[in-house]
């Protein structure tokens, strides 16, 4: 079963991936859900997930998340390789544009987390490299500081102004064009 | 770049502790603006966004001063080559001979994207193309509006060219220079790499009484993989060799006047094509020349009532040279002016014998109030030929709009019940029982059915399909989704999914708290008329219903 026999599809379809969080806890995923983590998806070809796959630099409340994202988009994902419905023609129907929008509304809900949590996810999707969920976080926070001046993005994000008020005005000056 | 600073205070500054690679993946979704005031807020971010992996140069805020702010950002960036460039114009000032000198170098110094969008209903001064290019995707629209056109000039065919990287191209709102050099040459000759291969709106250049000049397009690229031309209503030859071409798009582009009379060609030599997606009118002459064996899917294809209309001919002519595909998507469009009279057997017969389809998917566009006739029996005329039917989705969403172009305006029925008799109800008056009886789906196992109401004609349908006295042996699960689309909103209410500041509430016809009780209904009228003994029904309230075979 944890060997991801190599010939028979439907044997991989039905393979079970477990995960491992930094805390000791272990996560059951199928091999569609586990794969959208291009990092764990190298680990199923090396063959090197038998015994799970031990995520030293993901907490269990960040990996539970991490999984609901994958499981979703996963399912989106199978309409393209026909293992969503029981039935395998329908993968080749376009996706309906109801199950779209449920996508992007579970997008929109899955954001609503407080600050650490983000960043946390961001860090998780870095690591696990999974370019959807790093895409959707890292455009969470860039969307809370458009538009925004530097002093209200320093007070957001707490970030301390380390530059000499010369070092500043000098970088002010130098990127005129960009203010105003 | 600066090393991070650590900080202490108030939970730490996670933004700047990020990595460079992912601080800079986040600066790469800010519009270059904010990006490059960035620099100010600490050592750490100073030239943070010299290396971000994508630039967004928009002039919404700039305006007059957007050229000299463009040609500083690409000045200062971090290296000669730019990852990606994406440039959106929404002020006529940012049009002119100037803006489009600056995209012509701009375009030299993408290496993996170039995005060039007009917004501003006026069109781009004539855009030259660069005699190379290192970027994979190059994605153009000249123009702000649909009807207008920004002239785009091909590298001179004399001097040498390399668009050798080019993977992917979209023009839109382009108008082309096709006397001084075809675009199908320059493509076939200079981008051999090309993969896919977009046209959107696309002219040919004009003619001196100002109509527009008939133009071929003739692709010899062996490595395309999907061509989409739409609404490209110049066309008087479409001809494409390709040896890898798997997805083939055409969508409205014979229907123009100028084309009227002319020998319109279409020639495809695509030995792999497998995926047709076709609308609108078919061109005097279309032919496939490896056949059309390997076309498994047909995607698109409309039909309209009465169907002897010239459209639906079309399609008919397309399905009957596609006989193999397994696979078929149709929209059927019925005029609001369709009566009973209308669905004659005469009218309903003009679909032919598709054994071959498995899965088929129809969705209807009308709008059910204003049209006084039944649907079932439309919907029955193309289920019927297909006998060896495994799948079948039918998409009812679109009987529910106010309008035919705003999915956003909703209507809701009212007082269905008394609205219209149920000739279902009764199989002695049902006037298409007879067809019903005839219908052999032996081998259906899945029935979807989206943009469900439970409006008596819809429910005419569900009888039709799975009615009390019907044979499925096969069917294995229906699945039918509600409409509207509702999902919860900020304060745990339910509201549309159009949106919870969309005017389709407004609009509707149907006080909210009784669409939610008509929606509650629906489930209860399914799980009571379809009783279905060799399943069970389970529902998600106003959402879904399913049944599944147990037996």
């Amino acid at each position: 079963m944890a060997s991801a026999g190599s010939g028979d599809e439907k044997a991989a379809a039905a393979a079970m991936i477990t995960l491992i969080s930094s805390d000791n806890e272990k996560f059951e995923v199928t091999e569609a859900t586990a794969t959208l983590s291009q990092t764990i998806r190298h680990m199923i070809e090396d063959g090197c997930t038998d015994g799970g796959v031990p995520l030293p630099n993901v907490t269990s409340k960040i990996l539970a998340r991490v999984i609901e994202y994958c499981k979703k988009h996963a399912t989106a994902a199978a309409g393209e390789e026909g293992s969503s419905s029981s039935f395998s023609d329908a993968a080749f129907l376009e996706v309906d544009r109801a199950f779209l929008e449920e996508l992007e509304e579970f997008d929109d809900a899955f954001l609503e987390v407080d600050r650490a949590t983000l960043f946390d996810l961001i860090l998780a999707a870095n690591y696990l490299d999974i370019k959807g969920l790093l895409n959707l976080t890292c455009q969470k926070v860039a969307d809370s500081v458009k538009g925004k001046t530097p002093e209200q993005i320093r007070e957001m994000y707490n970030i301390v102004n380390d530059l000499t008020p010369e070092e500043e005005a000098e970088i002010r000056r130098e990127t005129q064009w960009a203010f105003e | 770049m600066a090393g991070s600073s650590k900080v202490a205070a108030g939970g730490g500054d996670r933004l700047s502790d990020l990595p460079d690679g992912i601080l800079e993946h986040v600066l790469s979704f800010l519009p270059a603006a904010d990006a490059v005031r960035s620099s100010v807020l600490s050592r750490r971010w100073l030239r943070a966004w010299a290396h971000a992996p994508a630039l967004n140069l928009s002039d919404e805020h700039l305006q007059d001063r957007f050229l000299g702010f463009a040609r500083e950002l690409l000045a200062r960036y971090g290296a000669p080559d730019v990852p990606a460039l994406n440039v959106t114009l929404g002020c006529e000032s940012s049009l002119g001979p100037a803006a489009a000198a600056w995209l012509r170098g701009a375009m030299e110094r993408a290496v993996e994207l170039i995005s060039v969008t007009v917004t501003t209903p006026g069109t781009m001064h004539q855009l030259t193309l660069p005699r190379g290019m290192r970027a994979k995707s190059m994605t153009l629209r000249l123009s702000g509006v649909p009807f207008k056109h920004g002239p785009l000039v091909l590298p001179d065919p004399g001097a040498p060219t390399s668009f050798g990287a080019l993977t992917e191209l979209s023009l839109s709102r382009v108008r082309l220079q096709e006397n001084v050099r075809p675009l199908g040459e320059f493509l076939s000759s200079c981008c051999p790499g090309l993969r896919k291969l977009r046209l959107t709106k696309v002219s040919g250049g004009l003619v001196a009484d100002g109509g527009l000049q008939l133009w071929p397009l003739v692709l010899h690229l062996d490595m395309l993989e999907e061509l989409v031309v739409d609404r490209v209503e110049s066309f008087n030859k479409l001809q494409v060799v390709s040896a890898s071409l798997r997805v083939l798009g055409v969508h409205s582009c014979f229907e123009s006047l100028s084309q009227w009379g002319i020998d319109t060609v279409v020639e495809i030599s695509a030995p792999r094509l497998d995926v047709v997606g076709w609308s609108g009118s078919l061109p005097k002459h279309i032919s496939f020349e490896n056949g059309s064996h390997c076309i498994r899917w047909l995607s698109g294809i409309c039909f309209y009532l009465p169907g002897r209309e010239s459209r639906s001919a079309s399609a008919v002519r397309l399905l009957e040279m596609c006989s193999v595909a397994n696979y078929l998507s149709v929209y059927i469009d019925i005029p609001d002016s369709t009566t009973p009279s209308m669905l004659t057997q005469e009218e309903l017969d003009h679909v032919p014998q598709l054994p071959n389809i498995r899965v088929l998917s129809l969705e209807l566009v009308a709008i059910l109030r204003f049209i006084s006739c039944p649907i079932a029996p439309i919907i029955l005329s193309f289920i019927r030929r297909c006998n060896n039917l495994t799948w079948l989705h039918i998409d009812l969403s679109m009987l529910h709009q106010f309008s035919r172009f705003n999915r956003a305006y909703l209507m809701v029925p009212d007082n269905d019940d008394t609205e219209v008799k149920k000739p279902c109800q009764s199989s002695d008056c049902n006037p298409w029982k007879a067809c019903r009886d005839q219908l052999e789906l032996g081998s259906l196992r899945e029935i979807r059915i989206s943009g469900f109401m439970g409006t008596d004609r819809e429910m005419e349908i569900a009888h039709v399909l799975f009615g009390v006295g019907v044979e499925r042996p096969a069917l294995e699960r229906i699945s039918i989704s509600l409409f509207p689309h509702l999902r919860q909103g900020m304060d745990g209410s339910p509201v549309c999914s159009a949106g919870a500041t969309s005017p389709a509430f407004k609009r509707m016809s149907l006080p909210f708290p009784q669409l939610l009780q008509h929606m509650d209904s629906i489930a209860d009228k399914m799980k009571a008329q379809f009783p279905l003994v060799e399943g069970y029904w389970e529902t998600i309230p106003r959402k879904e219903l399913t049944w599944s075979r147990t037996c």
